[in-house]
């Protein structure tokens, strides 16, 4: 995968995944639809993006959405009612998303250390040996007295947690702003 | 779904890549694969692209001797700092259920997830408090394992003793998953009324005397201080209380896909209406949910999310039956709708938004 475009997409799209969910969570109300909108909408960025790049990858990834979702209702594939205030309110809605901020090292790093541990005890095991410890497939197998087969299903699902948290945000709880609550005590 | 499938295809072959047995037959099959659809291509560099970035985990090895991996957590305050309360709510030891006679502080202590809004009043005598300002919406991990979700506008209060768990509900809407206890009825209080659940899933709203509850797993009893509760029993989508005969009864159970209502006089039970219950619960996901309901009603529930309240100058508008989902907090695109779709007119001021016919 050493594909200019490949690298393209990874460095210039794939970072601003947590934002595009964040902004389909809001204006579409199936939300089970939502990882299948997101992966119609890369499609469609990367046929575009191999005629030619756009010069600002952030601005057409969200116009990319919003025309998306616009032609899903249009087609009629969706009740319209319940989607006829979204119509009006794309346009809107992109304005209140945050600016994505890159992740720090550290925050990054603080992500995948929740994700590693939220990984079943074996399958971060072989997280653990493959990609810290740089273990080949057999040597980590060996040491967990574990079937290659085995280990191979375990970082195949070990692969896609990681990349929820690198690319996908943390889970809600952790995006809560701890500023906006309050806390005191009650006398009495 | 389509992209969940893709996506496990695509961890399947990075992991058969990975495995240091990758023959010219894999090769193929897998250049067949990447070329047949872009959406597989993607699916691919993503995970490509995650395992790349995933090498800054090394980090967490230094220091660590080769050949041991550290347990769960063992990274190191620094790390999460300012990031996540140290014990998130729903981790396994939150969740755990814990007795005992410190059930009230323990409460207190775990109850201190504090989402965007929520306020909470705590460690005293009379268990914590909690509330939601209008427009806002949290979830509460209980020390039982149990969760709490409160609507906007809403007030519970949680105590746990060893023998019950007793929520009072002040005002508003909350939603409740009660992990099983057999030992411990939980028991939210509502106005004059009971309900008492062992472990299950319902949503209770108050308004004033009236009680609303929606059951979406389980069953639980309901009971009215009143000596005799006068309830009837209407089929779903008759639910008209001159429907069915009055009869008496001292305590009522209502089981999964039912709603309750009672007023101070009466009590309406419908059952089978597990469309109605999730309609009932779409507040969790911050949609408002209308089917044949009149604008008065619709216009009412929006002003339970919003500071600006509308205020409906005609009856003849009040009338207006209007269904259909919307985000609570986008009130801009309801009164968009009014306006493009039906014989109304929007006057807005600063704290208040006028509806009239046009």
């Amino acid at each position: 995968m050493n594909d200019e475009l490949d690298r393209w997409f990874a460095a210039e799209i794939l970072p601003h995944e947590a934002a595009l969910t964040r902004y389909l969570r809001r204006v579409w109300l199936k939300l089970d639809d939502v990882p299948d909108l997101r992966q119609d909408i890369y499609v469609r960025i990367y046929e575009s993006a191999a005629r030619e790049r756009p010069t600002l990858p952030k601005a057409f990834l969200f116009a990319t959405a919003r025309n998306l979702m616009a032609d899903r209702i249009r087609r009629g594939r969706i009740v319209s009612i319940d989607y006829s205030q979204d119509m009006d309110s794309l346009q809107a809605l992109i304005d209140e998303i945050s600016p994505e901020q890159r992740l720090s090292a550290r925050q990054e790093l603080w992500r995948l250390s929740q994700a590693l541990d939220g990984l079943s005890d074996r399958c971060r095991d072989v997280i653990w040996l493959r990609r810290v410890e740089g273990l080949s497939q057999r040597e980590a197998a060996q040491r967990l007295g574990m079937p290659e087969g085995t280990l191979e299903s375990h970082l195949s699902r070990g692969v896609r947690a990681l990349a929820r948290a690198v690319f996908g945000g943390a889970s809600p709880k952790a995006q809560q702003d701890a500023k906006d609550s309050e806390y005191e005590a009650e006398h009495g | 779904m389509d992209s969940e499938r893709i996506e496990q295809q695509a961890a399947n072959w990075f992991a058969r890549r990975a495995s240091g047995t990758w023959t010219d037959a894999d090769q193929a099959g897998f250049d067949a694969w990447v070329g047949e659809r872009t959406a597989h291509r993607i699916a691919y560099l993503r995970l490509d692209a995650a395992w790349q970035h995933a090498a800054r985990m090394q980090a967490l090895g230094a220091g660590v001797p080769a050949g041991t991996i550290p347990p769960r957590g063992a990274w190191g305050s620094g790390l999460a700092r300012g990031r996540q309360p140290a014990l998130p709510a729903d981790s396994e030891a939150a969740r755990r259920p814990r007795r005992g006679a410190l059930m009230a502080v323990a409460a207190s202590v775990l109850l201190m997830l504090c989402g965007a809004g929520l306020y909470v009043y705590t460690s005293h005598p009379f268990g914590a408090r909690y509330v939601t300002a209008v427009g806002k919406m949290t979830t509460v991990a209980l020390a039982d394992g149990s969760q709490v979700t409160l609507n906007t506008d809403s007030s519970i209060r949680v105590r746990f003793t060893a023998g019950e768990r007793r929520i009072t509900l002040g005002k508003g809407e909350a939603f409740f998953d009660v992990a099983k206890d057999a030992s411990r009825p939980f028991i939210v209080s509502a106005g004059a009324s009971r309900v008492i659940a062992v472990g299950t899933k319902f949503s209770v709203r108050r308004d004033g005397t009236d009680l609303r509850l929606a059951v979406s797993e389980g069953k639980v009893r309901v009971e009215g201080t009143a000596a005799a509760m006068r309830w009837q029993q209407v089929p779903a989508s008759h639910a008209k209380p001159e429907a069915a005969a009055a009869r008496r009864e001292p305590e009522v159970l209502v089981v999964a896909g039912s709603v309750l209502r009672t007023t101070h006089s009466e009590l309406l039970l419908q059952e089978h209406a597990t469309a109605e219950v999730d309609r009932l619960l779409s507040w969790r996901q911050g949609f408002v949910s209308f089917k044949d309901t009149s604008l008065a009603a619709a216009v009412a529930e929006f002003n339970r999310y919003n500071p600006r309240q509308m205020i409906i100058a005609d009856p003849a508008v009040a009338a207006i039956k209007i269904g259909g989902n919307f985000r609570a907090d986008n009130l801009d695109a309801f009164l968009w709708l009014l306006q493009n779709g039906f014989p109304v007119s929007v006057e807005q001021h600063a704290d208040s938004i006028v509806l009239r016919a046009r």
